[in-house]
């Protein structure tokens, strides 16, 4: 099982990205919960490299963030795609699909 | 709540690291419930959330610092989206009330658009430096004469070779002398043509410091008598002459029929002493044998660093009696003793700046006056507009105001508005300026100095911003206020109320300054209309019509012998007479009117002695052929014309009636028959034979000079003492056509020399026109200004009672309902509106009474205070009051009453 952490880097904000796409606006939990829950436990997100790659990913001005409060009233710092960010992740999601297909191809190969 | 930064509380860098730990925080929290939710105890759960977290606390720093700059760079984004919002939002809300935009910009573009075309001439002409090295070094020098009331004299020969070797103030000092210069040559195929010349001392180019872009200036050898021939040529005529050869050093060219070899090009910005000037040609004075000319050279001196202008007088006024020794012949017959002793000159020397747009600086600045007034005018004029629209806004920015607008955003909406508005009057503005720029330097009056450089660029730009901005603020500063001082809330029934009454006087009060400025204007431009009438109407001595003129200049190597240019002379005038239509022809060395030709010259009368110990005042001496003055129609008064010319002898003049008054103190002239009087000691006595009528000869302000007029052409046995060589031809002709005559008398004078361009030619009436052209671009330049003033304040009394009208619906309603007539409802808005008006104007005057002194001297035959243009104006002024009332008059006494009632 290679380490989450490598495959995850490239791919993370893809997850995180249509993680967002489907659940409209999450926190920071939220969306390591959703990823971790909807790919029964087969990717987990770390943590120390979610928080950065959000940071990076709204530098990049995919998402955008604001304060709201959760169901339990305690504030939480949610996170929504951007116009923007919605164009990104069609690419990505068609980038995956092509690594993905070249990969098989290579491994069937005999 | 969307993320405020605005709203972040304490210092941004702390409030972003809190937000972070919130939200880590908030994730570890999570992350402890959730595994409590899986049956990890509580304390575990805490330890578990932790211990993933431990790296992502000690990296919160990092994250923080991520935060911050993202932060810092979304507060730009958003203060410059901010501004493009409320300056879109402006341009909205400006294009929704479309009457209020275009009365505010073409108000706006008006006094703007004014105002900056007289900026750039006056930066141009006055304000910025000559175009010399270290120009505030330069100073023309000059001699007061109080003995003799002549002041502003030039050099003479001796004078400047004085103040050359003597002062040690100065860097060096040089002269020059303006003319013109017949260019042809009989080989060349271009036709003869007449250049603005100047005849200059090698030293006026090191002083000025301006460098020949080819070749080079004369150097002091060639300014020396005896040396060979040389010329300096402009780089327009280096252009068209040459092709812009670049081999021009040591070609040659034909100046006044003398060939003079070309030693170097001056550069096309160098344009002195006028813009025409095209040939310098070296003086070669020599101040040992000094020309008969006396004073006639200007001077322009190079102080050394750091000298005051009063020290380098001084200076001068402690070595210039040492010209007596140095220099002791001052004119043929004449010693530099007496002339000091007579004349007791005074050195005065001025900045050259000053020399050379002094005339006009005057003028220019009483335009810029009454710019700086129209802008005003125009200004307070939008400032009221935007005022009343503020108030029809005030509901809508209360509403602004409750829904958590602050005070300053609300400023900062208006300023939005004014700026847009503001600046897009300054576009617009800017554009007509630079038109007008255009215009005024391809037609305006072409003797303005300086005219060529006029030029709308960056100085004028930064002119219009600052303009634009503080007409931007004017417009803000009266809402700024109230909305400052009372904020803006939602209040019903506003109308009416004292807030209300004490902004209606404030509008009173500046329509009344509108109106007083308007009055000011106005009055201006019709004093300056009817000084343009009486000059109009002052009799010139002569009659202009049906006269027209040009003029030839035969060179002196050409006709050496004065027997030659009578010949010519005589020739010329017989086949001119004998050209179809003309009735008669004359020569004269000076036409009144024109510049040059001048010659005063002192007069010493035989049956007076006194006068030879004295300076008597001088005369000026012309040389006219014998039906000249019949050609002009000039009266004779006693005695008779000359006689034609194989009949006159030499020894005779004419004199003027004033200069018969003067000497001989007798009115009809009679008394000066026969007088003797001699023009230098030296020369013998010449015979008073008639006396004619005074003519204007500097301007028609000018009283007509004295003058005296000696024969050009004499009999054959006799030598005339005063033959000149460069005359001007008049011609009475019985049609009007003068475009055709003029051409074949152009054709007469080729025929009897080719290399002869005939040059000015002009009609007597163009003549007598161009001597008023400044007065008549002022008044029309004024003028225009009192228009635009005067229709401003007009639109602004409107305004103001077109508002008072809508304030006052439910009185009036009332009124008219309780049985007033509709007549006298209106007559009481028309009685307000003359009411402003004519304490406008009274105010108005009260200031013309402050600036009469500084415009007398623009005036001609009437006084600042001329009762009939006071009048006429403040009628003018109180009919288009009463205009402008009529309106909203009209409007008051068709208020319904029911409705008036009903509403509001």
């Amino acid at each position: 099982m290679p380490r989450t952490n490598d495959v995850l880097q490239g791919t993370l904000d893809l997850l995180v990205l249509k993680t967002l796409a489907q659940l409209g606006a999450m926190h920071g939990f939220g969306i390591a919960l959703h990823i971790q829950q909807v790919s029964n436990d087969l990717l987990r997100v770390e943590e120390g490299s979610l928080y950065p790659a959000l940071r990076r990913i709204q530098q990049a001005r995919l998402i955008a963030s604001e304060w709201g409060s959760t169901e339990n009233n305690r504030r939480a710092k949610y996170y929504r795609l951007t116009p923007l960010g919605r164009q990104q992740l069609a690419r990505e999601e068609e980038h995956w699909v092509s690594v993905v297909k070249g990969v098989n191809a290579l491994l069937r190969y005999a | 709540m969307p993320d405020d930064y605005r709203r972040a509380p304490g210092v941004p860098g702390r409030a972003v690291e809190k937000e972070v730990d919130e939200e880590l925080a908030f994730h570890m929290e999570s992350r402890a419930r959730d595994l409590m939710l899986q049956g990890v105890s509580e304390a575990d759960a805490r330890r578990a959330a932790e211990r993933e977290f431990g790296d992502l606390v000690a990296s919160r720093r990092e994250l923080a610092a991520v935060d911050r700059r993202r932060r810092r760079r979304e507060r730009v984004v958003q203060l410059f989206e901010t501004i493009t919002q409320d300056l879109n939002h402006a341009v909205r809300s400006l294009s929704r009330s479309p009457a209020f935009t275009v009365t505010a910009l073409v108000t706006l573009v008006a006094g703007l658009g004014a105002t900056i075309a007289i900026f750039a001439v006056i930066d141009a002409v006055l304000l910025k430096p000559l175009p010399f090295p270290h120009p505030d070094r330069l100073v023309g020098t000059w001699h007061d004469m109080a003995p003799i009331s002549l002041y502003h004299v030039n050099q003479s020969t001796g004078t400047f070779y004085t103040y050359r070797t003597q002062a040690h103030t100065i860097e060096g000092i040089g002269v020059y002398i303006e003319n013109a210069v017949n260019l042809g040559d009989p080989l060349s195929s271009s036709p003869p043509e007449r250049v603005t010349s100047a005849g200059a001392s090698a030293s006026i180019f090191t002083v000025l410091g301006v460098p020949a872009e080819r070749g080079r200036a004369f150097n002091e050898a060639e300014d020396r008598v005896g040396a060979p021939d040389v010329v300096l040529i402009g780089d327009a005529l280096w252009r068209t002459h040459f092709g812009g050869d670049a081999n021009i050093v040591g070609r040659s060219l034909v100046v006044n029929g003398v060939k003079r070899e070309v030693v170097g090009v001056m550069p096309s910005s160098f344009r002195f002493p006028n813009a025409q000037t095209q040939i310098w040609t070296p003086l070669q004075l020599d101040p040992a044998n000094p020309p008969p000319t006396a004073f006639a050279y200007n001077g322009v001196a190079r102080l050394k660093p750091g000298v005051a202008i009063s020290e380098a007088q001084r200076d001068f006024t402690a070595v210039l009696p040492r010209v007596v020794e140095l220099f002791p012949k001052f004119v043929p017959g004449i010693t530099t003793q007496q002339i000091m002793q007579q004349t007791k000159p005074v050195p005065v020397l001025s900045p050259l700046g000053r020399d050379i747009t002094g005339g006009i600086a005057g003028t220019l600045w009483l335009m810029g006056g009454a710019a700086a007034l129209l802008f005003i005018v125009a200004c307070v004029n939008v400032a009221t507009l935007a005022l009343v629209r503020f108030d029809a806004r005030e509901r809508e920015l209360a509403v602004r105001a409750a829904l958590g607008a602050g005070r300053a955003r609300i400023v900062s909406y208006q300023l939005a508005e004014s700026l847009v508005l503001a600046f897009g009057a300054a576009l617009l503005g800017l554009t007509l300026a630079w038109l007008a720029v255009h215009m005024l330097v391809t037609h305006g009056p072409a003797d303005t100095p300086r005219l060529a450089e006029i030029v709308v660029g960056w100085r004028a730009i930064a002119f219009t911003a600052t303009m634009a901005a503080i007409a931007s603020i004017s417009f803000t500063a009266i809402p700024a206020v109230r909305i400052g001082a009372g904020g803006v809330a939602l209040r019903e029934g506003t109308r009416g109320g004292t807030a209300n009454r004490r902004q209606q006087r404030l509008r009173g009060a500046l329509v009344m300054a509108q109106i007083a400025f308007g009055i000011l204007v106005l009055t201006a431009s019709g004093l300056l209309l009817r000084s343009f009438q009486a000059l109009h109407a002052v009799r010139p001595g002569f009659d202009a019509g049906q006269v027209a003129t040009f003029w030839v200049s035969l060179p002196r190597p050409r006709y050496a012998h004065n027997a030659d240019a009578s010949r010519f002379f005589q020739s010329l005038i017989d086949r001119v007479k004998a050209l179809p239509g003309v009735q008669s022809v004359g020569v004269t060395t000076r036409i009144p009117l024109e510049d040059h030709g001048a010659n005063p010259n002192p007069l010493y009368p035989e049956s007076a002695p006194e006068w030879n110990t004295k300076l008597p005042p001088l005369q000026m001496f012309t040389s006219v052929s014998d039906e000249y003055l019949q050609t002009m129609r000039v009266p004779l008064i006693a005695g008779r014309y000359f006689y034609a010319r194989d009949r006159q002898p030499q020894g005779e003049a004419l004199v003027s009636l004033e200069t018969a008054r003067f000497f001989w103190h007798d009115s009809t002239g009679a008394a000066a028959l026969g007088k003797r009087f001699k023009a230098l000691p030296s020369d013998p006595w010449t015979t008073v034979v008639g006396v004619v009528g005074n003519t204007r000869d500097t301007s028609l302000a000018a009283p007509p000079s004295a003058a005296v007029y000696f024969p050009e052409l004499v009999r054959d046995d006799s030598v005339a003492q005063h033959i000149s060589r460069t005359m001007a031809v008049a011609i009475r002709t019985s049609s009007s056509d003068a475009a055709s005559i003029l051409n074949a008398a152009a054709h007469v004078v080729r025929d009897l020399d080719p290399t002869l361009p005939a040059f000015e030619a002009r009609t007597m009436t163009e003549v007598m026109r161009a001597s008023t052209a400044r007065l008549a671009f002022t008044t029309l330049i004024l003028g225009a200004a009192a228009l635009i003033t005067v229709v401003l304040g007009a639109v602004g009394l409107y305004g103001v009672l077109a508002y008072l009208v809508t304030l006052r619906r439910r009185e009036l309603g009332i009124r008219i309902a309780l049985g007033a007539s509709p007549r006298v409802v209106a007559a009481a808005t028309t009685r307000h509106g003359l009411a402003l008006a004519i304490c406008g104007s009274l105010v108005g005057l009260a200031l013309l009474n402050v600036v009469a002194r500084s415009i007398r001297s623009f005036l001609y035959g009437v006084a600042p205070w001329d009762p009939v243009t006071v009048s006429a104006s403040t009628l003018l002024l109180l009919a288009i009051a009463a205009i402008a009332s009529w309106m909203p008059a009209r409007r008051a006494s068709r208020v319904d009453p029911a409705e008036a009632l009903r509403s509001d």
